[in-house]
């Protein structure tokens, strides 16, 4: 489709997605996203559309350096720029899955509970593979040590057994914007001495992870 | 946790100013578009092109402002006399400062002195970093990621246990 010497700035505009973004705003967007999945305790919403978008611009850019004759400098520049993108996406999708595979249990009982117009938790691979290794982990405490306990012991509490992430955990975070009153005891609600803090744009901070999750969600803070 | 070669992967999107001997037409990067490229001209492009090009002798780095002496040494007598963090320079000024001088020590001047001032500094600043956060570089938090949030959950447990 796109030649080389064509931007990829305005070629990307005007896909199939509803807000309209360059290549070089989706890659900073994945970049973002990245290292808040790093630093949450949580797994976060799924960014697959910005790892398609990814993906689909890095597949572009590698048919058209086929086309490119041998020696052109264009070819080695391009590479490792490529290459640059791909270690982003592979990291972010790794660090999905260790949450994946650590909370299936968790994870999968948010899915189920997760209504329509609620934003995707898991991209379509991620929720196959998160019911593929629930499965496997099930079946495996079965035959190796569920079948061979009395009938009363032989079935696993979902509740009381699996691992759920540790929300009250302390991340670091920058303020993307400025943002007052923000409750960071949620547990002290209705107290009147619950603590609250004016998040200062550009400003670094440390705090529990819990009363951030909206934040991260819409952007008003990024995990460092 | 980050890698310290993860947190130098993030540095290395930064800019700096090269003079390449070669011309090139402009580059369409899916990052944004770098270039046109003359023999001669200075231009920016990011840290990670800027030491392959050097590395491949295609250019010349321009070492940024600051990583110069006597703003270096004005630098850490300022750090010296306060007590909270100033303001850096740029905020990956340690993975950049490591970059050039590992990449390009030839086109930095007094790079041995420079390489000292940026350590005095990081030295400084790490003796602070039991105070406060602003101001604080990403390779700098990351040095007490584990201590400082492992203390503040355990604090948090024990606080709640209490209520």
């Amino acid at each position: 489709m796109a030649a080389l010497d064509e931007s990829y700035d305005e070629e990307h505009e005007g896909s199939e997605d509803e807000v309209e973004m360059t290549a070089a705003e989706a890659l900073s967007k994945l970049e973002e996203a990245w290292l808040n999945e790093k630093f949450a305790p949580d797994l976060l919403e799924t960014k697959a559309d910005l790892v398609d978008c990814m993906l689909e611009q890095i597949q572009q850019m590698e048919d058209n350096l086929k086309r490119c004759k041998k020696g052109d400098m264009r070819i080695l520049i391009h590479k490792m720029e490529i290459d640059r993108i791909r270690f982003v996406i592979s990291s972010y999708l790794r660090l999905r899955l260790e949450k994946i595979e650590k909370f299936h249990e968790e994870i999968l009982h948010r899915e189920s509970g997760r209504k329509e117009e609620d934003p995707l938790l898991l991209s379509e691979q991620e929720l196959s593979f998160a019911k593929e290794y629930s499965q496997s982990v099930k079946e495996h405490a079965k035959v190796l040590v569920l079948n061979h306990l009395p009938q009363n012991f032989q079935k696993l509490d979902r509740e009381k057994t699996a691992p759920k992430p540790d929300l009250d955990q302390h991340v670091f975070l920058k303020a993307n914007r400025n943002q007052d009153q923000v409750l960071i005891e949620p547990e002290l609600e209705d107290d009147p001495s619950a603590e609250v803090v004016d998040l200062v744009k550009d400003s670094q901070y440390i705090m529990r992870f819990r009363p951030l999750v909206p934040l991260v969600t819409d952007g008003a803070v990024s995990l460092i | 946790m980050m890698d310290p070669a993860e947190v130098e992967f993030l540095a290395e999107k930064e800019l700096v100013t090269i003079v390449p001997n070669f011309s090139h037409n402009k580059l369409y990067l899916i990052s944004g578009d770098i270039g046109p490229f003359n023999p001669g001209l200075p231009l920016d492009v990011p840290l990670w092109l800027a030491v392959n090009l050097k590395q491949r002798q295609k250019c010349r780095i321009q070492p940024p402002e600051w990583m110069d002496v006597e703003t270096l040494e004005a630098k850490k007598q300022e750090e010296k006399d306060s007590a909270v963090f100033e303001s850096v320079m740029n905020p990956h000024f340690m993975e950049i400062s490591k970059l050039l001088l590992t990449h390009a020590a030839d086109d930095i001047t007094n790079a041995d002195e420079v390489h000292a001032l940026i350590k005095d500094l990081w030295d400084i600043r790490a003796a602070k970093l039991r105070q406060s956060l602003d101001n604080l570089s990403l390779m700098e938090i990351n040095t007490i990621r584990p201590f400082l949030t492992q203390a503040l959950d355990n604090m948090h447990t024990l606080k709640m246990n209490s209520m």
